[in-house]
């Protein structure tokens, strides 16, 4: 009977974290919808004409106005936005006449091909590196890993695509200067096409992964019950793997939804870099030609799956870490 | 590593600062010259990055380029660091609009940080202005919430209830207590947005929002380059490693500076 009480107990703080990030995640999402909207508030001047380019004719310009209700009064516009979000309907593309959202979702699994192999290097050799540098702490080792880390923040991403085109491109000729092919076509043509620019977008992930790693498991391998493991005479792989990187992991899964931002910050760029028609280079090419439209629509389609990873990586922390959900 | 780390930073930093502040001394002469018969020389006494297809001298461009970088760097910490410093206090320490300031704040912070930079830039047109007011509202959220959990803890310090219980009012706390102990959070915080700043603002150039050509910044120096990697990779391989010891001396500067300053989240042993 106790147990029951104790377990429902539990079972409704959980749910209360979790109504609580809920409530808290929509609320954000409501101001990155509106901060979405107001975005073409920025546009100096009249947006329409700046979206028609210049040279276009009166026509085009007001074609382009009544497209996108620019003709109406601002609160007007804004239901009209809202209530098109709540439908799922994200405007149409000025440049390729399509639903924003069409578009988005035609691109959106090649930049989370992009991104899940990059995540799949960042991973592995962010923590892999970071745990190197913690179990070598002071030494050569320890340094030279934490100064590459330093490093690694430092190269911007598309120079690093430069020069791995440089040499296993142009100079050693492994692989593609850019393109993509489908995973469902061909999985080992993808891969190769996706080497290199998931190399270029993980690097700064990798190095801030492994900083973070190496802090964390430092604060683990001082824990008393590390001590206390060593002292029963556990194997150094055993109280590594069983009780240091398991409870590192809970800081570690915090950064993820970072990671993921900076992924799709990055992809912008590598993907115009390595000509792969993701969701980056859409908006990309989408600046060029003034496409407000899908400007506004991958941003709110990124951030609203930043929220939802933020969310989970929030739920993950608390069930990995069970002080949050009593706090 | 604190004092080598520090002092690399130092040195980079001020390299690079130098190169910026004294470019018409390092690298005087026009950086749009074109000189068709002099273009893809490789690095020589003459031109130590090169020329490019124009025949333009690359090391003038990075240059010039690295000075107009470091300006829109400086302006957004500037920017960053007063708003976010404003924000961060009034949330910590005004408890009824903290909700409302953080969550605003989690809302520019759910935005990937150059997709919110590029959309903000693309819409206020092409210039200098529209990326400083770009990349400071990426980089205020994570200064505001540094400031705000630093404001939190501070409000509560013995020396704050002390200040409160002989009468001080809340500007005097603000000003004086609150403020100054925020400073040095504050001041390595924005060395690494001053790293960061430099690194978006190239990102922003190379996507063809940054200054219109043919003036110089390290990105669209670099983007120059991307056409000739095989016939002449200096153009694009100089002005990248320029612009990567640049940020890692700042993000060195940073971490020296951090580990200096407060030992108990030194990095390195």
């Amino acid at each position: 009977m106790g147990c029951q009480v104790v377990a429902g107990g539990t079972g409704s703080v959980v749910t209360g974290f979790i109504l609580r990030r809920l409530a808290s995640g929509l609320v954000v999402l409501a101001i990155v919808s509106m901060g979405a909207f107001f975005l073409m508030a920025l546009i100096p001047g009249d947006p329409a004409a700046v979206m028609a380019g210049p040279g276009a004719s009166a026509d085009q310009i007001g074609a382009i106005r009544s497209q996108l209700g620019l003709d109406q009064p601002l609160l007007a516009r804004l239901w009209l936005w809202l209530t098109g979000l709540a439908h799922g309907d994200l405007g149409r593309s000025i440049t390729f006449g399509q639903p924003v959202l069409q578009l988005l979702a035609q691109r959106l699994p090649v930049t989370f091909g992009l991104s899940a192999l990059a995540m799949v290097w960042t991973l592995l050799f962010g923590i892999g590196s970071g745990a190197i540098a913690a179990l070598k702490r002071g030494t050569a080792v320890d340094h030279t890993i934490m100064t590459a880390a330093t490093i690694g923040v430092s190269i911007p991403n598309f120079w690093l695509g430069f020069l791995l085109v440089m040499v296993f491109s142009v100079d050693l000729m492994w692989l593609p200067t850019g393109g993509y092919v489908r995973f469902g076509e061909d999985p080992w043509q993808w891969f190769r096409y996706m080497l290199l620019p998931s190399v270029s977008l993980a690097l700064l992930q990798i190095a801030l992964l492994s900083r973070i790693t190496r802090g964390a498991l430092l604060d683990v391998l001082q824990q008393d019950y590390v001590r206390m493991a060593r002292a029963r005479g556990l194997s150094p792989a055993r109280i590594f793997f069983r009780y240091a990187l398991l409870n590192a992991a809970v800081p570690i899964v915090t950064v993820i939804g970072a990671i993921l931002s900076l992924m799709l910050s990055g992809a912008v760029v590598v993907e115009t870099v390595f000509s792969i028609p993701g969701i980056g280079r859409l908006m990309a090419t989408s600046i060029l030609s003034r496409d407000y439209p899908v400007i506004q629509g991958a941003l709110i389609v990124t951030a609203s799956l930043l929220i939802l990873v933020n969310l989970l990586m929030d739920l993950a922390y608390a069930w990995l870490n069970p002080r949050i959900r009593y706090a | 590593m604190g004092s080598p780390t520090l002092a690399v930073g130092v040195v980079l930093a001020a390299l690079f600062l130098g190169l910026a502040v004294f470019a018409d001394v390092v690298a005087p002469g026009s950086t749009s010259h074109i000189n068709i018969p002099g273009a893809f020389q490789a690095p020589s006494w003459t031109h130590p990055f090169g020329t490019d297809n124009f025949g333009r001298d690359i090391f003038g461009r990075v240059v010039h380029g690295a000075r107009i970088s470091l300006a829109i760097g400086l302006a957004t910490v500037v920017l960053t660091g007063l708003f976010g410093t404003i924000l961060g206090v009034v949330a910590g320490y005004v408890r009824p609009v903290d909700g409302a300031v953080m969550r605003t704040m989690d809302a520019l912070n759910a935005f990937p940080g150059v997709m919110l930079a590029i959309g903000i830039a693309a819409a206020l047109g092409p210039g200098a202005s529209s990326i400083v007011i770009a990349l400071t509202a990426v980089y205020i959220p994570g200064t505001a919430r540094l400031i705000r959990s630093s404001t939190l803890l501070l409000r509560e310090a013995e020396f704050v209830l002390a200040a409160r219980a002989i009468g001080a009012g809340p500007l005097r706390i603000i000003f004086v207590h609150i403020l100054l102990n925020v400073l040095t959070p504050l001041l390595v915080q924005l060395t690494f947005v001053f790293a960061y700043a430099i690194l978006a603002e190239s990102a922003l150039s190379f996507l063809g929002l940054g200054l219109p050509l043919p003036t110089p910044s390290l990105g669209n120096v670099i983007a120059d380059g991307r056409d000739y990697i095989r016939e002449a990779p200096w153009i694009c391989l100089c002005p990248g490693l320029t612009l990567s010891a640049a940020v890692c001396g700042l993000n060195f500067l940073g971490d020296g500076l951090r580990d200096l300053l407060d030992p108990r989240l030194k990095v390195s042993p």
